[in-house]
């Protein structure tokens, strides 16, 4: 039924001190759904002015896309942003950490389940898929920090430029799946140094190992003995370690790297 | 400069009167509209449209974009925190 202009002003009175969220359910519960009747017109300016001065994004998800917010201050994120500032990829690496945000939380666990199963499945339809789901595989994993420990000491103690760092991470996101062992306790340092070695006869350039407390124990003995057996320099490789020794989770992360000529080249000039 | 955003849900009246003030629409198949009443393709899925499910509404001029994580993030670091120094 068409409203009165005292009616519609009287609704313009009652919208203006509103949000426009609140607003726009205001209008829904007067059984206004569009601005085609007479004098709607000022309403639909209201809505606009509101939505132009007001800072809302209206999202599927508000829990989601304020979590996603919240990642801007995640330390990884930050770091990957800083070294590498023109990484095409940057959105994804938000999105594997908000995926990582799903997995580690104890509490809905199905719920988060199958929220992470779609947001892949989405992904995973996109052009370029392959590649896409590798970085957010990559982000959503806790090795990582580790990953994100070995560009800042590229960059620190090699002089690694952007460009080089850009180069060295798309290397390692295109051959992260293998690449990787995340160290048990329980695991016989024989099972980690078996592990070393193949992918040094693999020729992967990028091999990491991560460890907590007494895996890292492990980790440590297993890079000194192949050391001793001199696996490291026959398969051209060089062992980057970085620990992390204080706090709640003492870990050490090992980079084994390989060491092509043109490296050994560039290190002697 | 960075720009302090508040995310919020839309039930399906809600999203249709926003949409409308700015001449945009939702189709009986739930697609979202374009002022020239045709369907908005996806950013990220080139074959599909924008579903009213999974549109997010950026503000301003009223965007319609992907809802995806993805989609969010790059709104999120191109509009609230702001250009990177070393990204220009």
């Amino acid at each position: 039924m068409p409203m009165s202009p005292d009616q519609i002003e009287e609704i313009v009175k009652d919208v203006a001190p509103l949000s426009l969220k609140a607003a726009l359910a205001y209008l829904a519960s007067r059984k206004i759904y569009d601005y085609a009747g007479k004098g709607y017109e000022r309403l639909k300016h209201i809505i606009k002015s509101k939505s132009e001065e007001q800072h809302y994004a209206f999202v599927p998800n508000k829990q989601e896309a304020t979590k996603l917010k919240e990642l801007s201050r995640n330390p990884n994120y930050q770091t990957v942003r800083s070294l590498i500032p023109r990484y095409p990829y940057i959105d994804l690496i938000r999105t594997g950490l908000l995926i990582r945000s799903y997995i580690t939380d104890p509490a809905n666990k199905e719920k988060n389940k199958e929220r992470t199963t779609q947001i892949k499945g989405d992904i995973s339809r996109r052009p370029n898929a392959k590649k896409l789901m590798s970085v957010i595989h990559l982000a959503s994993t806790d090795h990582f920090s580790s990953v994100i420990s070995y560009l800042v000491h590229l960059k620190n103690s090699e002089g690694y430029s952007r460009s080089q760092l850009l180069e060295k991470f798309e290397e390692i996101v295109s051959e992260w799946d293998g690449s990787h062992l995340a160290v048990h306790s329980t695991f016989p340092v024989a099972k980690i140094k078996a592990f070393c070695v193949n992918k040094m006869k693999e020729g992967r350039r990028n091999i990491f190992l991560l460890g907590m407390i007494e895996a890292s124990r492990r980790i440590d003995d297993a890079m000194r003995q192949l050391e001793d057996e001199k696996a490291f320099s026959k398969y051209r490789y060089e062992a980057i370690t970085i620990k992390c020794e204080g706090g709640v989770e003492p870990r050490v992360e090992v980079t084994l790297r390989y060491i092509s000529e043109v490296d050994e080249f560039a290190k002697a000039h | 400069m960075a720009k302090e955003i508040v995310f919020e849900q839309l039930n399906e009246d809600e999203m249709k009167l926003l949409l409308r003030a700015y001449d945009y629409d939702v189709d009986g198949e739930g697609f979202i509209l374009s002022p020239s009443r045709s369907r908005i393709p996806s950013e990220e899925l080139p074959t599909e449209f924008l579903h009213k499910s999974k549109v997010a509404l950026i503000p301003g001029s009223l965007k319609p974009i992907d809802g995806s994580p993805t989609s969010i993030s790059k709104f999120i670091r191109e509009e609230v925190e702001g250009p990177n120094a070393d990204e220009s």
